[in-house]
């Protein structure tokens, strides 16, 4: 049991960071990252003798993560509240030019279905091709191009909706 | 697209520090494993009449002779063809197995018991290792279930229903990790190089009796450690593993980084292509 704590002390130094990063894209918010990549660790532990000798053990931590993400979101605590009144938004041209992309990419991306904002996660920031994607998230590869083509759409529209609304609030101000 | 992965980079460039203490992680994960031990031992006597059991094989320690286990019929049932066997420390020390592996394999899973599956398999490694490694090559068998034992020699994982032996490979000061794994072939499985941490050093090939070989060759970014793995699927479904590598591990001789790996791919599916090495003799 030494030699495989040893092992899996090493892979998981040098792999956190970037899961924690894909974690926070996911869900947006660090201290929910934090968790959600704990427990990936911890299942990953869990099975780190059958895992470290596979082809791909980051697949299969990715893949991981994934579920305990969509897992997450299906509690009750975190199912979203319906509320009479829309919330204010963020005054993006309150802060920094960089903390408001920051925000306002952040804000998109909630809005995507789960399914969807993964696909835009593993393409575009984990850098995984159509096939890789499409294995991760177990569907066609047809599924993550349509998919990604939407969020991508929907990004788009959403992002000019943004930047009119920064607008008209310094406008306004 | 450029844009919105240069815009998804910047909103995690200021990641806070983390929480997450990897060591926490183990030692919360020890004491989960230990709570579930308490936990299934059901009452203070479970508890205690379990001590009594284990503590004999415990202390005790492996004998000179194969002892420890009641050697089980295997092939002809002459003495010549059962091998020697070290006694096996059961149940594991550091606690409970994790969780029975359920995934759907190809074919139904083999119904031998595991006392017999190691005899046999056994007996037909040791003289595949004898055939196929180079010459002059010491060969030891290590495994934390089977401490001091010098032969090579099989190991159920009742968790992972798998088969694996482990050994050191030594020759003039010279160190190699040496392991082989029997488990059923899953049916989501894949059989070609799709999942290869690096895809230039994979091969994949149907071969003549329908079985499909996979092999793997992964160099350290520090070219001094190399990881070497074939994987056999064969067509009964068996997959059969066979590695070697140099990586440091803890509590042993470090292996010798640097120095080039003294078994050869074809020497490792030569090893894998045993044909008494399957879960459906």
């Amino acid at each position: 049991m030494a030699a495989d704590t040893e092992g899996y002390r090493e892979y998981v130094g040098a792999r956190l960071e970037p899961l924690r990063h894909t974690a926070y894209l996911l869900c947006g918010d660090w201290h929910t990252a934090d968790d959600l990549a704990s427990t990936a660790l911890v299942k990953l532990l869990r099975h780190w003798r059958r895992v470290s000798v596979m082809e791909n053990p980051d697949a299969y931590l990715r893949r991981t993560l994934l579920r305990v993400w969509l897992d997450e979101r299906r509690r009750p605590w975190r199912r979203e509240a319906a509320w009479a009144q829309v919330p204010e938004r963020p005054a993006s041209a309150g802060g920094t030019e960089g903390t408001a992309d920051r925000l306002t990419i952040l804000a998109l991306l909630a809005e995507l279905p789960p399914r969807r904002r993964a696909v835009l996660v593993l393409r575009f920031f984990c850098d995984l091709s159509v096939e890789e994607t499409a294995r991760e998230l177990g569907c066609t590869p047809g599924t993550v191009k349509s998919q990604s083509a939407r969020a991508i759409e929907a990004l788009r529209g959403r992002l000019v909706g943004a930047s009119r609304g920064a607008e008209e609030v310094g406008t306004d101000g | 697209m450029d844009e919105l992965v240069q815009q998804l980079r910047a909103s995690v460039a200021g990641a806070p520090p983390t929480r997450i203490d990897v060591d926490e992680l183990i030692a919360a994960d020890r004491q989960r494993r230990r709570h579930r031990t308490w936990t299934m031992a059901g009452t203070g006597i479970a508890a205690a009449v379990a001590v009594v059991a284990v503590a004999p094989a415990l202390f005790a320690g492996p004998g000179a002779q194969p002892g420890g286990l009641p050697l089980p019929p295997v092939g002809t049932g002459s003495p010549a063809d059962e091998p020697s066997l070290c006694p096996v420390l059961t149940p594991k020390p550091s606690g409970p197995q994790p969780p029975l592996q359920t995934y759907d394999t190809v074919r139904a899973r083999p119904t031998e018991s595991p006392d017999a599956g190691v005899a046999r398999l056994t007996a037909a490694l040791r003289p595949a290792l004898a055939a196929n490694l180079p010459p002059g090559l010491t060969v030891d068998g290590f495994d934390g279930l089977v401490p001091d034992c010098d032969l090579v020699q099989f190991t159920y994982h009742p968790s992972y229903r798998e088969y694996s032996a482990h050994a050191r490979l030594a020759r003039d000061g010279r160190i190699n990790n040496f392991w082989v794994s029997l488990l059923p072939t899953a049916i989501h499985d894949p059989t070609d190089c799709s999942v290869a941490s690096d895809p230039r050093g994979c091969t994949s090939e149907l071969l003549d009796d329908g079985s499909v070989l996979v092999t793997s060759v992964d160099q350290a970014s520090d070219r001094r450690h190399e990881h070497r793995r074939v994987l056999l699927q064969r067509s009964d479904g068996t997959s059969v593993v066979v590695a070697v590598n140099n990586y440091p591990v803890a509590g042993r001789d470090s292996p010798s980084g640097g120095a080039p790996l003294m078994v050869t791919v074809d020497q490792l599916v030569a090893v894998a292509r045993t044909p008494g090495l399957t879960l459906y003799p």
